[in-house]
């Protein structure tokens, strides 16, 4: 049983890749339909796009709405020849090539000659840069000015998501959302991430909510999990210590000596076991 | 979609080289093909987008699968062209026993140099009966590179394919689509005057119709051609 089944999730509402989960999107909704269009009418388009723009995720959507042929370029060997991914096929798809900038000149050629031959009706290319994709003068006079650019994730974003996803289960104020974001160096995976590693915590310790000062203790791990066995406090280099599935730093936390449970230092008794500190 | 609103079924200002008719300049196809049966050497240059593969796409449509073409694109980095490679022959049979092929229509496309070792390769097989006729395909004549050999065999048989003229441009978008009530013919000369390179032109041409059908208009006007001069 994994935590978001408790919530009545099937799968991992937090899982940043879009096809290991059932992730939907929630902006971009018009350069979609522009790209489903321009692949409808037999195009070949660029999308570029800053890292955890959302380029994977419009792949998707685009994958359930037409029959699509999608390739991540980043995730096959080089030498592959994709000639035979793309030859025999009765039903003409879209052909779908994320992260484009690891395909070799070859491979993309040969995209472009079964493009022109027509057994790929259409075809999305994405990569961060546009200049790090070896494409061919031919197949960049193709392209033309089909390039759709997508812009960092905002942290008005990264709030629309977060609540998107968790819906009513949803424990973060927005000012929560947003330190979280903030902390992940703006990056919208690792900010599912930590919102993920956040959650796991509170339910951990059946906590409704979360106060600004725990979740930096959390975010930079001062959270030390029975995983963690034998390490040094890495403030004060002392030996932690193992109480009730818990290490704590005897000098720099603050906790329960009773349950290993945080406590703030104004507290005077354990939120989770009652006793006094 | 945009063109469906003029009741086509598919794209009819598609780029693709392999589905499309060339607009008949000149009567350059039936020029290329006479000349590809009878048995010669010709050459085909011209600019990207200007429709030399839409060009080779004729002669391959009249003689495919009698075994008598062969279309091959030398755009590659990791190997290079060998001819007796592609004469023997798509089956295991005449691979395995290196039989070559005879009477072969052969179809070079996208080349960027060829050596001098395939060259004398290609006028050893054109007088002995392998190759029946050579189509070189490259972006400008000293792309080619020929040695003098090829190059005078070559010599009468030039097709230089260069940008559209205005009222080519129109007789193209006339034989795709005949709606003049849409797109009149000043309005075409106007999208051919931003770009006259057929396929730049094909592209700027759908960039408009669609904008104009999906900002609700009924007629293409100056406003929706106005949105090609942001990238430009």
């Amino acid at each position: 049983m994994n935590w978001y089944n408790d919530f009545g999730f099937e799968q991992n509402p937090l899982e940043p890749n879009p096809f290991f989960s059932d992730s939907f999107l929630v902006k971009y909704k018009h350069e979609t339909r522009w790209i489903e269009r321009s692949l409808k009418a037999e195009n070949i388009v660029l999308l570029e796009g800053p890292e955890s723009s959302g380029k994977t995720i419009i792949a998707k959507e685009l994958t359930e709405r037409m029959n699509c042929l999608y390739l991540d370029a980043g995730r096959i060997s080089k030498n592959n020849n994709i000639e035979k991914l793309i030859r025999k096929r009765f039903s003409r798809p879209m052909l779908i090539v994320d992260n484009a900038q690891h395909l070799t000149f070859d491979n993309l050629e040969r995209i472009k000659y079964f493009y022109d031959k027509k057994n790929v009706r259409g075809v999305l290319f994405t990569a961060e840069f546009a200049e790090d994709v070896p494409f061919s003068e031919s197949l960049k006079h193709r392209i033309g000015r089909r390039i759709v650019k997508l812009r960092n994730a905002t942290a008005k974003d990264a709030i629309i998501i977060t609540k998107k996803r968790l819906g009513k289960s949803n424990p973060f104020s927005d000012r929560i959302i947003l330190r979280i974001f903030g902390f992940s160096n703006n990056d919208l995976k690792l900010h599912l991430n930590n919102c993920e590693k956040v959650l796991k915590h509170l339910i951990d310790n059946e906590l409704e909510s979360i106060s600004e000062n725990e979740l930096n203790l959390i975010l930079s791990g001062h959270v030390y999990r029975q995983s963690f066995s034998a390490d040094n406090c890495h403030k004060c280099e002392k030996e932690l210590a193992l109480i009730n599935d818990y290490w704590r730093c005897p000098v720099c936390d603050t906790f329960c000596l009773h349950c290993g449970c945080l406590v703030l230092e104004e507290d005077e008794e354990c939120p989770d076991c009652g006793e006094n500190l | 979609m945009w063109y469906e609103e003029l009741g086509f079924r598919k794209n009819p200002l598609k780029i693709s080289p392999f589905k499309n008719e060339l607009v008949d300049v000149g009567g350059l196809i039936d020029k290329l093909n006479n000349l590809v049966v009878e048995g010669a050497l010709c050459t085909i240059t011209g600019d990207y987008g200007s429709g030399k593969t839409t060009l080779l796409a004729s002669v391959i449509k009249r003689f495919m699968g009698k075994r008598k073409v062969i279309y091959y694109s030398c755009n590659r980095k990791e190997s290079s062209l060998r001819i007796d490679e592609l004469l023997y022959g798509r089956t295991w049979f005449s691979r395995l026993f290196k039989l070559k092929s005879k009477n072969i229509i052969l179809l070079l496309d996208e080349i960027n140099g060829l050596n001098i070792k395939e060259q004398k390769k290609i006028l050893f097989y054109l007088n002995n009966g392998y190759l029946k006729s050579l189509v070189f395909v490259a972006k400008s004549k000293s792309d080619l590179k020929l040695n003098n050999e090829l190059k005078l065999l070559s010599e009468n048989n030039d097709f230089r394919l260069a940008n559209l003229k205005p009222l080519q441009a129109v007789r193209i978008i006339r034989r795709r689509m005949n709606n003049p009530k849409f797109i009149s013919n000043a309005m075409i000369k106007r999208i051919h005057k931003i770009n006259p390179n057929p396929r730049t032109f094909l592209q700027n041409c759908e960039d408009v119709c669609r904008y104009a059908i999906e900002n609700g208009s009924r007629k293409v006007n100056g406003k929706h051609v106005e949105i090609l001069k942001e990238f430009v």
